[in-house]
């Protein structure tokens, strides 16, 4: 009985141990595959974020004409701005000067 | 938000402003008044109990005690009366006396012929050089026959000290009869100062756009009355000891505080047209003068803006083209 379940068991044993060793490799073709993906991809980033900047920069010119002459900074500050119309404070003159 | 507070001090109506969302903002504007009130209660000559008029009626007697108040104003009114030669005389009120201007003119009637005191100058009268100032002791001391005014510069002086005392919580304009000082712009907007027509009250010459500094006027158009025949008015040229026959009706000036426009525009009018103009360049002033003929001169760098076109501005519409320089 004892030799019989011991044979039994062997079979399954070898099973398991070839698809664990299958398992394993796929896994690390996997990591492989993916750390050469993202290799491509990070070479690869540094040329697609700069034309989008370049790009604002090209637009922002002609807005900014003669009223910046500072950093990138400022320049997209000034976009962020649409002159919004403002309630003036004064309507007519607040006061007059008066003969004393 | 703009605040607003209005009252009646020193005969005159009184207004202040101040550019603040504080909650304080309106008890700041509240001690504008209790300072007018104590600058009335010092230095009005028509209330005898105020310092001034203690002093008034010591003048040939001992030296009297006056306030730390009072003791500013004077030895700004003495500094004036100095530096501009006395044109500036803060001791001529005998002589307002004399030609009439005896009790507040609340109380007058166009023609006041009161009783038949002769206008004549006192040739060798005591001035301003004779009037003794001792702030370390605190007293001061006037001449027999000698009485001091302080209308004009104590106003000037208390919106100045009032401005001063609403800077720190916003933009703020202080106005008393058209004297007025502006500090900062609320929102970045000017202060629009209208310049009123002295030939018309109704109507504005043009906008002054103010962001600091202050601007008084100062005319024989207003306080006039008649006597012995004679027309009168409340501006006397300490050279003649009687109402100033000068050739300007009214002079608008623009100085850094309130004191020193109004002293400005009082000498400037004595003066007259030639020498006025003369007056206000030599101190980097900026004014307008208005002669008795409607003759229109500005002074200075002066930024107006005319009365119609600002309007237009305001409102969006195309802004009219119409000379203000007459």
């Amino acid at each position: 009985m004892t030799e019989t379940q011991q044979s039994k068991r062997s079979p399954r044993g070898g099973l398991g141990l070839g698809l664990k060793s299958g398992i394993l490799a796929a896994s690390f073709g996997a990591v492989l595959l993916g750390w050469t993906m993202l290799a491509q991809t990070e070479t690869a980033a540094p040329t697609q974020a700069a034309a989008p900047q370049q790009q604002v920069a090209a637009v922002q010119a002609p807005v900014l004409i003669g009223q910046l002459s500072a950093a990138p900074s400022a320049n997209i500050r000034t976009m962020a701005v649409p002159s919004m119309p403002r309630r003036p404070v004064f309507v007519r003159p607040i006061t007059r000067t008066r003969a004393s | 938000m703009m605040r607003e507070h209005r009252f009646r001090a020193m005969n005159t109506d009184v207004a202040a402003w101040l550019w603040s969302d504080s909650v304080l903002a309106q008890v700041r504007l509240g001690e504008v008044e209790t300072l007018f009130t104590q600058v009335e209660a010092e230095l009005s000559r028509f209330r005898p109990a105020s310092g001034l008029s203690r002093l008034n009626a010591m003048a040939g007697a001992r030296p009297e005690r006056i306030s730390p108040l009072f003791q500013t104003v004077l030895g700004a009114a003495l500094d004036a009366a100095d530096e501009s030669g006395g044109i500036f005389d803060p001791t001529v009120l005998d002589s307002l006396r004399r030609a009439g201007y005896d009790r507040s003119f609340e109380l007058f009637s166009t023609e006041d012929g009161n009783s038949c005191a002769v206008l004549e100058k006192e040739s060798n009268r005591a001035d301003w050089r004779q009037v003794q100032l001792d702030t370390s002791l605190g007293i001061a001391r006037l001449p027999a026959g000698l009485g001091l005014d302080l209308g004009g510069i104590a106003k000037g002086w208390a919106v100045d000290r009032a401005t001063e005392m609403l800077t720190s919580w916003g933009a703020a304009l202080v106005d008393a009869g058209g004297d007025l000082r502006a500090t900062a712009a609320p929102d970045g907007e000017p202060w629009p100062i209208a310049v009123q027509d002295p030939f018309d009250e109704m109507n504005d010459l043009f906008v002054i756009s103010l962001i600091e500094g202050a601007i008084a006027t100062s005319s024989i158009g207003k306080r006039r009355w008649e006597r012995q025949g004679q027309a009168m008015h409340h501006l006397i040229d300490p050279r003649s000891g009687r109402p100033s026959r000068s050739d300007l009706n009214t002079v608008t000036v623009l100085a850094p505080t309130t004191a020193e426009a109004e002293v400005a525009a009082k000498v400037a009018l004595i003066l007259g047209q030639h020498a006025g103009k003369r007056y206000l360049d030599e101190r980097g002033l900026a004014g307008v003068l208005i002669g008795v003929h409607g003759r229109l001169e500005l002074v200075g760098n002066l930024q107006i803006v005319d009365i119609v076109s600002w309007e237009s501005h305001k409102t969006g519409a195309a802004p009219a083209c119409r000379h203000s320089d007459g």
